[in-house]
């Protein structure tokens, strides 16, 4: 009965959705204020409805029911609960579910906490998204329903695939959708601009806090997918431009480009159309990724040949939220008033540099993304994209972003003396310096490109903290003042700091990981003694272990350092007895500058083991690194400037305070 | 059922209230657009002094800003008011219509696409379920214990390996399965079935894929016996899926070659020669080769030689210790299978001469005299009769003698002596079995 309450629930939701879609948006524009004032319960009705559609779901994985097709598809009632719960999103139609309650949990939250939004603003950008509620909710009932039946049940599930059984996984697509989802608001607020036919610096303030949430956690969800690549597909690299993965980066590309030029909207009243056309597309591109991931547009181009209802379906999804959109943006955006001017070199001249470049990486992986599934579509042939490719577009164009993106916050808005900022990073250009010099020294002339790329990471971190230093007058004010003046920063200026820093040290972690590896193949047997990068393993057993829903082989290591022991290191290949797949859980010893991985490999039938042995010197730093931009999203979220009054309350405190 | 519907309802009822609100409601004018604008500029203008205060821009920046933050204002405040400004009425028609269409849409659509009549079945509730679907019957299970227990203590018992090997791979418990058959081919490593067995479970186990351990145990049993099938089948499915279709044709066409024509795998082998013939564009009728003549005659004369053999072993062991009642009653099966009356008889004489009081013993002797006597028999002969009379005499209940007693005297015409002896017959056997059945209608057409 739950399963069949949570089914009904999602019906329910897609009839309110309908109304939520249609009444407010004819409310705004007879200005009829009940009918708009209907946006904001009906977004929570929602909430509610498909939350409880999404417990009903997760309550079947709990207690694995399997009279439900979905949970016996995926799920085993011998699998950890934790498992079981990530379950729920770790298929398609589970994790379309999870994808309309997000959006659901944003268009409450816009219900509940958007008293500052003009009322005919506020029903409109509700109305638009259950315009995308409608559509997701009728892809997941006509095509993807999570609560079909199996009569009679069968007595257990088919498991879950091993790969995606792993505490990584299962934290990172929320996060990740969490993210796409978010910029639906961008999106939603776009489009209720377009339809009200007014962009303005008050619209630019309203939907920056929408940006940021998404923004951040999308950058969250990015770091935590390619951490569980780096320690589950157990060979050590941390991003493989695989089609998923530039799905998620392609949103968060566009998205880092929203977040600066609605800040030019927002100071300048200029860029306003730009912005707009950023925010279809980033919304657009985190659709895609939506569909890339499970449901492979065109990944796995099979994926229509099994269910075609399900691929056209999602075409005409796509073609009609991103076509309708962009439709719409070349009808309204001519009319928007064009605002403040503004030299070449300037702060906002730094944005659109920082745009420009930005929306060419989007383009460059798009192409990097889309042309061998085309190819393979159009049947021309397979051709692979991988990294060379990325290494000779992408990098490229990351090098000036990275470069600009130091000097940037220390223009002044309108006209700038770029010579003067520059002289402002002077020290921080030396200390770089400094630290490619020490680089060479450590490591004996590495590569250009490596050399390249700890130069951008020093001049990230050291020009984010020179603008810092220049905020508060550090060494040029007495101490006590910079410290007031620290402590007087507003968030978003701390958050800008930490970001901009953060993805400097996220460099040094890349960079670590790609050009300064020590890698070793070979066998050992217990008994051996293995010496990699200053640190020696001993080999002391291999054995047999068995976990809830597997049996594993266990070897044991010691890690010892100058004679002085650090920690025991037990790499595992898994066999999972439901699915009968094989899988290498690989040791990781973290440290604050380098990781060591170790991972177990085939036995040669005499006793002896192949391992592979890692030394990535500052790879945690990558991850360190999108903590900090996480960090610095989250800090500038809470800005007191994005917590506006509304009106009306404001007219009360008033009248509170002559009475 | 009831309390899906209860809920329903409520859920319904509740959204449906959520939504009627704001329309019944009479709506106060809102503030117009612009002042929500201003909201922000004021609040744009704070933040520049706060800047200012803290030295973050300099105080050109700050005219030059504040200036450009009062013609946004200017221009908001200018703006067409967009919104109502008066009192809006309740609306009564739209609200009625989503009182009646929401509940309407979401039950019609519900009713389509749901199954309100199926209960939640989770996992915890369903155990009587799950063991009755395991279908191995307790007393299995406990004997299948008993076994694991005694290999423990006795770990070179070879055939106890086997049957536990057999009895886990049959109850789809593989990796235990694989356990015991390592055991037993520990035990025999020459043994070729056994290593066979275990390279086929450890195929099945991994999903059908010939993993490296199964490839090597087949390697070995093949070096042995070139035309052994099984390892023939599976080495050339491992080169399938290597991804060596030619090699994989090429075991699979020697496979075919070398089986009789009745060969039970040989149609599963052709099917595999037409499949990866037909992806390597090959005419998959020219290159499958003739099979062997069936072979029928050989194998079951064997098994006759070597069971013939078994028994007389046995009878050489009765010779020397003739009071074993219970070995010369298998000896006697032994005979009966093997169709061999002459020597059952003799057996049988032997057997009575031991024990001629014991029920049993006689009722085998009277059915060896039957199966001796040539020609159709139309009535018992007299001693098989004398035998039968001599164990109801002895035990009452005889079903055996009973039943032939009876018959007898049935098909001899005499009702009177054979009614009794049915209906005790009769009275011993279950009512659902088939010779009660036989035994009533007889029984009924005396009467």
């Amino acid at each position: 009965m739950i399963a069949e309450i949570g089914h009904f629930a999602l019906v329910l939701a897609l009839c309110v959705a309908l109304v939520q879609a249609t009444l407010p948006l004819i409310g705004a524009a007879r200005g009829h204020a009940g009918w708009m004032a209907l946006a904001g319960p009906a977004a929570l009705a929602q909430l509610g409805l498909i939350g409880l559609a999404f417990a009903a779901l997760m309550h079947a994985y709990i207690v694995s029911d399997f009279s439900l097709l979905n949970v016996a598809q995926n799920s085993h009632s011998t699998k950890p609960l934790l498992y079981k719960i990530s379950g729920v999103w770790g298929n398609h139609e589970g994790s379309m579910l999870l994808w309309v309650t997000i959006l659901a949990l944003f268009g409450a939250a816009v219900a509940a906490c958007g008293h500052s939004l003009p009322p005919a603003l506020k029903a409109r950008v509700l109305a638009v998204q259950a315009m995308i509620g409608l559509g997701f909710l009728l892809f997941i009932l006509v095509t993807s329903d999570p609560f079909l039946r199996l009569d009679p049940a069968p007595l257990n599930g088919n498991d879950l695939n091993p790969m995606l059984q792993d505490p990584g996984l299962a934290f990172h697509p929320p996060f990740l959708y969490l993210g796409y989802v978010g910029f639906s608001m961008a999106f939603s607020f776009a489009v209720a601009a377009l339809i009200e036919g007014r962009v303005d610096p008050a619209w630019a303030r309203w939907v920056r806090p929408w940006t940021l949430a998404a923004w951040s956690a999308l950058t969250a969800g990015i770091a935590l997918g390619s951490w569980w690549a780096y320690y589950t597909l157990g060979w050590g690299g941390w991003w493989f431009w695989d089609p998923v993965e530039n799905a998620s980066l392609m949103p968060w590309l566009a998205g880092t480009a929203l977040l600066h030029s609605s800040i030019v909207v927002e100071k300048r009243d200029a860029l306003k159309s730009w912005t707009i056309l950023l925010a279809i597309l980033t919304f657009s591109l985190s659709l895609m990724g939506t569909f890339l991931v499970r449901s492979g547009i065109l990944s796995s181009v099979h994926a229509f040949a099994v269910d075609p209802a399900r691929g056209v379906f999602i075409l005409a999804l796509l073609s009609v939220a991103i076509g309708g959109s962009l439709l719409l943006y070349a009808l309204r955006a001519p009319a928007l008033k064009a605002g403040g001017l503004f030299a070449p070199v300037s702060r906002e001249g730094a944005l659109v540099i920082n745009n420009l470049l930005l929306a060419s990486a989007t383009a460059t992986v798009l192409i990097g993304t889309l042309y061998p599934l085309f190819l393979d579509v159009l049947n021309a042939g397979k051709v692979s994209v991988g990294p060379p490719f990325f290494n000779a577009t992408f990098v490229p164009l990351m090098i000036p972003m990275v470069a600009a993106m130091v000097v940037g916050p220390l223009l002044p808005w309108k006209r700038a003396d770029l010579a003067g900022a520059l002289t402002r990073l002077a020290l921080a250009g030396a200390l770089t310096l400094l630290v490619v010099l020490i680089a060479c020294w450590q490591r004996g002339g590495p590569s250009a490109m490596a050399l390249a790329g700890i130069a951008l990471a020093a001049w990230a971190v050291f020009g984010a903290l020179a603008e810092w230093a220049g905020r508060i007058g550090l060494f040029r004010l007495p101490a006590a003042e910079s410290l007031a003046r620290a402590r007087a920063l507003p968030r978003a200026a701390w958050g800008m700091t930490f970001a901009h820093a953060g993805l400097g040290v996220a460099i040094a972690g890349m960079v670590g990981a790609s050009a300064w590896v020590d890698e070793r193949i070979l066998t050992a047997r217990p008994g051996d003694v293995i010496p990699l990068a200053g640190y020696s393993l001993s080999f002391e057993s291999v054995g047999e272990a068995t976990g809830p829903n597997y049996t594993a082989r266990r070897g044991r290591f010691t890690v010892s350092r100058d004679g002085h022991v650090l920690g025991i290191l037990e790499p595992e290949q898994r066999h999972y007895t439901v699915t009968g797949m094989d899988l290498t859980h690989a040791a990781i010893r973290t440290s604050a500058t380098d990781d060591l991985y170790l991972a177990l490999g085939d036995g040669d039938g005499s006793g002896a083991l192949t391992l592979r042995l890692y030394h990535h010197p500052l790879v945690p730093w990558l991850w360190f690194g999108g903590l900090m931009m996480v960090a610095g999203g989250l800090l500038s979220l809470s800005d007191r400037r994005l917590r506006i009054g509304a009106p009306a309350t404001r007219l009360r405190a008033q009248a509170a305070a002559t009475a | 059922m009831t309390l899906f519907w209860i809920l329903a309802a409520a859920i319904t009822a509740a959204v449906v209230a959520m939504l009627l609100r704001p329309l019944l409601r009479s709506s106060p004018p809102a503030p117009s657009r612009a002042d929500w604008d201003l909201e922000v500029y004021r609040d744009q203008l704070s933040e520049i002094e706060r800047d200012l205060a803290r030295g973050v821009i300099a105080p050109a920046q700050a005219d030059a800003a504040r200036t450009e933050i009062g013609r946004r204002i200017l221009g908001a405040a200018a703006a067409p008011v967009t919104t109502a400004a008066t009192i809006a009425p309740p609306s009564k028609g739209a609200a009625l219509a989503l009182l009646v269409a929401l509940p309407l849409a979401s039950l019609a659509l519900y009713l389509a696409l749901g199954r309100p009549d199926l209960p939640d079945r989770p996992f915890a509730e369903r155990a009587a379920e799950s063991a009755a679907a395991a279908a191995t019957p307790q007393s299995v299970l406990e004997a299948m214990a008993r076994l694991a227990e005694r290999l423990a203590s006795q770990p070179n018992d070879l055939e106890g390996w086997v049957l536990l090997a057999q009895s886990y791979g049959k109850m789809g418990q593989l990796p235990d399965s694989i356990e015991a058959w390592r055991k037993a081919a520990a035990l025999a490593p020459d043994d070729l079935d056994i290593s066979g067995n275990l390279a086929e479970t450890l195929i099945s186990s991994n999903r059908g894929l010939v993993p490296e351990e199964a490839r090597q145990l087949l390697d070995a049993i093949q070096a042995k016996l070139p035309d052994e099938p099984r390892a023939g089948h599976y080495l050339a499915l491992a080169r399938q899926q290597a991804g060596d279709d030619h090699g994989a044709l090429e075991r699979w066409i020697k496979l075919a070659a070398a089986s009789p024509e009745n060969a039970p795998w040989l149609p599963l082998v052709h099917e595999r020669i037409a499949e990866v013939a037909g992806r390597l564009h090959l005419d998959a009728a020219a290159i499958t080769p003739k099979p062997l003549p069936p072979k029928t005659a050989e194998a079951p004369a064997d098994q006759a030689k070597a069971i013939r053999a078994m028994v007389e072993g046995l009878r050489a062991k009765l010779e020397a210790n003739p009071a074993d009642v219970a070995g010369w009653l298998r000896l006697l099966r032994a005979y009966e299978v093997l169709g061999e009356s002459d020597r059952r008889l003799d057996a049988a004489k032997r057997l009575r001469a031991q024990a001629p009081h014991q029920p049993d013993v006689l009722v085998a002797y009277a059915e060896a005299v039957i199966a001796a006597t040539p020609g159709t028999v139309e009535r018992l002969p007299a001693e098989a009769a004398a035998a039968f009379r001599e164990a109801l005499a002895v035990a009452p209940e005889t079903t055996a003698a009973l039943w032939y007693l009876g018959l007898d005297t049935a098909l001899a015409g005499q009702a009177a002596e054979a009614r009794p002896l049915l209906e005790r017959l009769l009275k011993q056997l279950d009512p659902a079995s088939p010779d009660y059945q036989a035994v009533k209608t007889r029984l009924d057409s005396l009467k």
